[in-house]
């Protein structure tokens, strides 16, 4: 079936002169008993020259992975996979078996996959990996030209201290190390074609920034590169043809600046339209649902009884906030470290920072879960830190939160009825009127009432957040805290969320701590915005001001490295 | 290596070992404290049960015999000093001597527990051969017969008591089939089927482990990666998955160490080998308490041991813990 | 993520004890656990009645029969006195089966209590138990039982706190590790949150989240320690034979291994029976309470 014979030679022995690297057509993929049976890829095609960028676009489903990793054969055993027409370097390779494909795996393609800490060997040297290629495709024989190649690997991705990181471990490395570690790996064979599948996903934005400009390096020097994205911001900065995928569907496709500044179908202009940016506030984000059915009164009533006075105009007053954590080696650092704020009512506050910025340690100190070293916190004009706990409980009902990952705070064994319950039963003893209470705060967040007596395991993400949603408001509270609400969710369901959030801050009358680490998230949603580094807090004020003319240079910094929609008329700049 | 400090890497690594030795050995303390406490809790009837002994018949001892009996073993002393003898004792390697015997408890034992050191440990060895080959060959291949044999193994492991698996073993091998023998012979010859009776539930445990831990490695995105660049399929399974599964296996291991003594002293006597399995078992039958605390004492110190080493052997595969 | 919710959709939630849901619950049964639950009722009927399915007076002795092979009248062969072996195992299980409960009962009743000082009791509990555990953990199960049988002396209730004394720490562990993950889930502290009272907490969400293993641990249980007591009879230091167990036909076999082997694999078999029909039974709770197994139409 292929004319690939055995004997070895880079490019592809056999390979013809010309064509382009990749053409593929009308490739599909399943997982079912046939190619017909479910598809998870319906008919992609596409062709990759030397120099360009292909990007491939789509929600958690759409099939985008499923398609990069054929063209690796590394779909997986029970996969069918069936294509009109497949070549790599101009060589048929649809009917390549597992020992064709390893000899075109790392040589002729590489592959750059997301979270680079269980992407490298946990257990093994970073030189190990990195030079696994070289290894196995036999290239490099004595053990001294492999660390030097190694090292020379490394050192062109920018991976500072080459000699000495080579020998760390994986988890010694910061995130970005780790992630240009892995596509030196990629590399180490100088193959073709570069497969970089969420390279950037799990990164830092001041990271994820100097790893895209580092794979449009490596693209300029002549390979190819795909990239595989949920974020059309990442894409448009390196793509020049575009792929939209939805449902293992390819649904537009073309020149990347041109699809993005003027997309022709419906479902690119939902994606482009959920962005969130500092533009898009006040706007809404998905396409209009049905309004919520609860009324807002029913809601309020709750409230009345413990609400009281608000004295001094401050909803919330943290000052001077210090918090301590002594760490495995015994040494005490300051996650939190002199950190003041005021939220007034009916007011979104954003708080931005990187990892390990503090950001989830001030959620805790204001929810009252941690006391702070030094500093207080007022809620409501009343001392909320350095009482008992005792204390604190009556007052619980006005401060709730939202976890970026709803799940693990649901009781695994109790249905979504039963989880929002218990929170109504603070407030309501009789069990009708809690019934009636769950049903009427399920609808407010419009999760389907069919859906009701599962367990949260059964719910998508997006469900899950309206629950947990749902149980932040069931005490009516005056402040809910966010942290990273919509991390981990496809940018249409976040988009959704935001809106609801939105809703319900004007018909329940909240306020929000919003804590993120996205820019455009945040300018979305804050009225004023906090921006920790390190604990420490460098620039505060308003969204637009902060985000847009950014005084320290921390924030220029994080600003300047967002990702963003590079597209010619139309006002769509991030931050 | 191209650590910064090297020297203060190796001051680590023994400051590491000596607190590890240390609370081993606290352990062991404690471990003496609880036996001695339980003896104490005898002491009405010891003098008697000795006396029982010599004169070879339920009689009422004089209180002048009780007395002899009790200044020679010291029980006339207060607790607190019968304690601190004892500790010191047994940091000197004294246990005490027997009750019938009249012989140090630790020259009868130290007679004895070759035979079962050897048992013991070289099951664990065959216990890892077996599980460690049917991860290979099974874990995340929908391969029927190796997961019937893994599924076989590990309900064995569960519900068969291993004096039954020896007594089928020996009936059918041994009686029937006359391949090895039933008493005596050949020395490696006769550790075969009690090697395999104590090897097989442990290997069940085990191959639990060490296949869940494998499958799920399977699926992680090194693997992809690692597979991107051209290994094989083989090569993946050796090179990278397996040395993650082993890290449970390790950590089993240290607890399999204790199951295989209990299981030691019942196979020993369905094999009628030679061991502590006869000793205590003796010891038990005659109420020889210093003589059954001593050897229950030096198993858990062989436990203690055993779980230093893994200790050890752990922080070899996962190189994370060496920092 | 669309992935865990398919399937679901024509799931239908059964009202808890219509004649539906019972339907629907036997239904959610697998045959291997059927067999089990039909073989245990078995064992309790030999316990409770064992007259039921004796065939004859497990003393009746026939010397012109004695070691005699399994056949049809003597379903597991006889004894060196003649005396039926089946109906000598069917008489023993009651003894085994009572040490199986009451071991495991108390071993599990005291790990409770150990594990919920360690889990829930602060610093200083959790230190002063875990190291307790640790010190138990050194001393192999059945050695323990034997020293404990040394000291105290060979009778029922000194078997029975033997086996449970040397299977309690693992229980303990088990459910002190339980209680520290579930005492740190992210359910605890948006309960936290709400403003719940830490005792509601620990009701509504730590004990029940954390005990659950122990239920079907109970179960699997029952067949380790019928195993270890069975051992320590099968070692000749059991209670004395007034009523032989099963381990005690098994230390009364071992002299006729070559002559006889039915009479040490006969009682042996009955063990695993056991052993292996609770672990199945135990396995299908664990399953149960960790939502693998659901009570739905369709």
């Amino acid at each position: 079936m292929s004319t690939l014979n055995t004997t070895a030679g880079s490019p592809v022995a056999g390979s013809v002169s010309g064509a382009p690297l990749v053409r593929v057509d009308g490739l599909r993929v399943s997982f079912g008993k046939s190619v017909e049976d479910n598809p998870v890829v319906r008919g992609v095609s596409f062709t990759l020259e030397p120099g360009r960028t292909l990007a491939i676009v789509g929600e958690s489903g759409s099939g985008k992975s499923v398609t990069a990793r054929t063209l690796l054969g590394l779909t997986g055993r029970n996969a069918k996979i069936a294509t009109d027409r497949f070549e790599i370097h101009g060589v048929d390779v649809s009917g390549y078996g597992d020992a064709q494909w390893r000899k075109l795996r790392g040589r002729d393609i590489g592959l750059v996959t997301q979270d680079a800490l269980v992407s490298l060997d946990q257990l093994r040297q970073v030189r190990q990996d990195v030079g696994e290629g070289p290894k196995i495709h036999k290239t490099l024989k004595r053990k001294q030209e492999l660390f030097a190649r190694v090292v020379e690997l490394l050192d062109q991705v920018g991976v500072p201290d080459p000699a000495v990181k080579a020998r760390q471990l994986p988890h010694e490395l910061s995130g970005g190390q780790r992630q240009r570690a892995l596509i030196a790996a990629a590399l180490a064979l100088d193959p073709g074609i570069l497969i970089a599948d969420e390279p950037t996903t799990a990164l830092d934005a001041t990271v994820q920034a100097q790893v895209l400009d580092l794979l449009d390096a490596t693209r300029q020097r002549g390979k190819a590169l795909i990239i595989i994205s949920h974020d059309l911001a990442v894409v448009s900065r390196l793509a020049d043809e575009l792929i939209v995928m939805r449902r293992g569907e390819v649904v537009e496709r073309g020149d990347a600046a041109e699809i993005l500044s003027a997309p022709k179908h419906e479902y690119t202009q939902k994606l482009l339209d959920a962005v969130p940016s500092g533009h898009s506030r006040g706007q809404r984000l998905s396409p209009s649902e049905t309004a919520s059915q609860a009324t807002v009164s029913d809601l309020k009533v709750v409230r009345a009884h413990h609400a009281k006075p608000l004295a001094g105009g401050n909803l919330l007053e943290a000052a001077g906030l210090v918090k301590s954590f002594t760490g495995p080696d015994r040494v005490a650092r300051r996650a939190v470290d002199n950190v003041s704020f005021q939220l007034k009512p009916r007011e979104t506050l954003g708080i931005v920072g990187e990892s390990g910025s503090g950001k989830s340690t001030v959620a805790k100190l204001v929810l009252g879960l941690e006391e702070p070293d030094e500093g207080h916190v007022r809620l409501a004009g009343e001392p909320w830190s350095g009482i008992k706990e005792k204390q604190r409980r009556d007052r619980r009902p006005d401060l709730s939160i939202i976890y970026q990952d709803p799940l693990s705070s649901f009781d695994p064994r109790w249905s979504v009825e039963r989880v929002v319950q218990d929170t109504v039963a603070r407030d309501i003893s009789d069990t009708v009127g809690q019934k009636g209470r769950v049903g009427e705060l399920l609808d407010l967040v419009s999760l389907p009432r069919g859906l009701r007596g599962r367990r949260p395991l059964e719910l998508s993400g997006g469900q899950r957040q309206r629950v947990a949603i749902a149980r932040a408001v069931a005490s009516s509270p005056r402040v809910i805290v966010c942290d990273e609400p919509v991390s981990a969710l496809d940018v249409s369901i976040q988009a959704q969320v935001l809106d609801l959030l939105g809703d319900l801050r004007d018909e329940l009358d909240v306020s929000y701590v919003f804590i993120s680490h996205d820019l455009g998230v945040v300018h979305h949603v804050s009225d004023r915005v906090l921006v920790l580094h390190n604990g420490r807090v460098v620039e505060e004020g308003g969204s637009d001001e902060v985000l847009h003319n950014p005084r320290e240079e921390y924030t220029q910094k994080l600003v300047s490295a967002v990702p963003r929609l590079r597209i010619s008329g139309r006002a769509q700049q991030v931050a | 290596m191209a650590a910064p400090a090297p020297r203060r890497r190796g001051v680590r690594a023994t400051r590491w070992l000596l607190i590890r030795v240390a609370s081993g050995v606290g352990v062991l303390w404690a471990a003496a404290t609880i036996a001695f406490l339980l003896q104490t809790l005898t002491q009405q009837s010891r003098a008697r049960l000795i006396y029982d002994q010599r004169v070879g018949n339920n009689s009422i001892p004089s209180k002048g015999v009780t007395a002899a009996i009790n200044h020679q073993y010291g029980f006339d002393n207060s607790v607190l000093h019968q304690y601190v003898s004892y500790i010191g004792g047994l940091v000197h390697g004294n246990f005490g001597v027997s009750y019938f015997q009249h012989v140090s408890v630790w020259s009868l034992i130290i007679q004895q527990i070759g035979p079962t050191l050897i048992l013991t440990f070289s099951a664990l060895i065959l216990a890892w051969v077996i599980a460690v080959g049917l991860t290979l060959l099974g874990a995340g291949r929908h391969n029927i017969w190796s997961s019937a044999i893994a599924n076989f193994l590990q309900m064995l492991s569960a519900s068969v008591p291993s004096y039954w698996v020896g007594t089928i073993l020996l009936v059918i091998f041994a009686v029937n089939l006359h391949i090895f023998p039933v008493l005596g012979g050949n020395p490696l010859l006769a550790l075969v089927l009690p090697m395999i009776t104590m090897a097989l539930p442990v290997s069940g445990f085990l191959g639990q482990v060490i296949q869940d831990e494998f499958s799920s490695a399977l699926e992680q995105p090194f693997v992809t990666s690692s597979r991107s660049r051209g290994i094989t399929d083989f090569g993946v399974r050796t090179v990278h998955v397996l040395r993650h599964s082993v890290l449970p296996g390790l950590t089993l291991s240290g607890w399999a160490v204790g199951y295989l003594f209990s299981n030691a002293v019942l196979v020993e006597q369905v094999f009628d080998r030679a061991g502590i399995g006869g000793v205590l078992t003796k010891a038990a039958s005659e109420g020889d308490v210093p003589l059954a605390t001593g050897v229950v004492l030096l198993s858990a110190a062989a436990y203690v041991i055993a779980n230093i080493v893994v200790d050890i052997l752990y922080v070899f595969v996962d190189p994370r813990l060496r920092a | 993520m669309s992935a865990t919710t398919v399937g679901y959709d024509d799931c239908v939630e059964l009202p808890f004890g219509s004649a539906a849901y019972w339907k629907a619950f036997a239904k959610s049964i697998p045959v291997g656990v059927w067999i089990a639950i039909v073989l245990v009722t078995l064992f309790v009927i030999a316990a409770v009645a064992p007259g039921v399915l004796e065939s004859q007076s497990p003393a009746a002795q026939d010397l012109t029969s004695s070691l005699g092979a399994p056949s049809l009248s003597h379903l597991f062969g006889t004894d060196q006195l003649g005396r039926d072996e089946f109906s000598r195992v069917v008489a023993g299980t009651g003894q085994s089966v009572i040490i199986g409960l009451v071991a495991t009962g108390i071993a599990v009743v005291a790990a409770i209590a150990l594990g919920l000082a360690a889990g829930l009791g602060g610093r200083w509990a959790d230190a002063i138990v875990s190291r307790l555990l640790e010190v138990l953990f050194s001393f192999p199960i059945l050695l323990l039982a034997l020293l404990i049988l040394t000291i105290f002396g060979a009778s029922l209730s000194t078997e029975i706190a033997a086996v449970a004394i040397g299977t309690a720490p693992g229980y303990a562990r088990m459910l002190r590790g339980q209680l520290v993950a579930v005492r740190d889930a992210g359910y605890v502290e948006a309960a936290r949150a709400v403003g719940h009272p830490y005792g509601r907490i620990v009701s509504q969400h730590i004990f029940p989240n954390a005990i659950r293993p122990l239920v079907s641990l109970y179960t699997l249980g029952i067949g380790q320690s019928v195993i270890w007591a069975s051992g320590l009879s099968f070692l000749g230091v059991g209670p004395p034979p007034n009523s032989p167990d099963w381990g005690t036909l098994l230390y009364a076999g071992r002299d006729y291994v070559s002559a006889a082997w039915w009479l040490e694999v006969a009682p042996g078999f009955v063990i695993v029976v056991l052993a292996v029909s609770v672990t199945v039974i135990g396995r299908h709770l664990q399953d149960r309470l960790e939502g693998r197994v659901r009570v739905s139409a369709g």
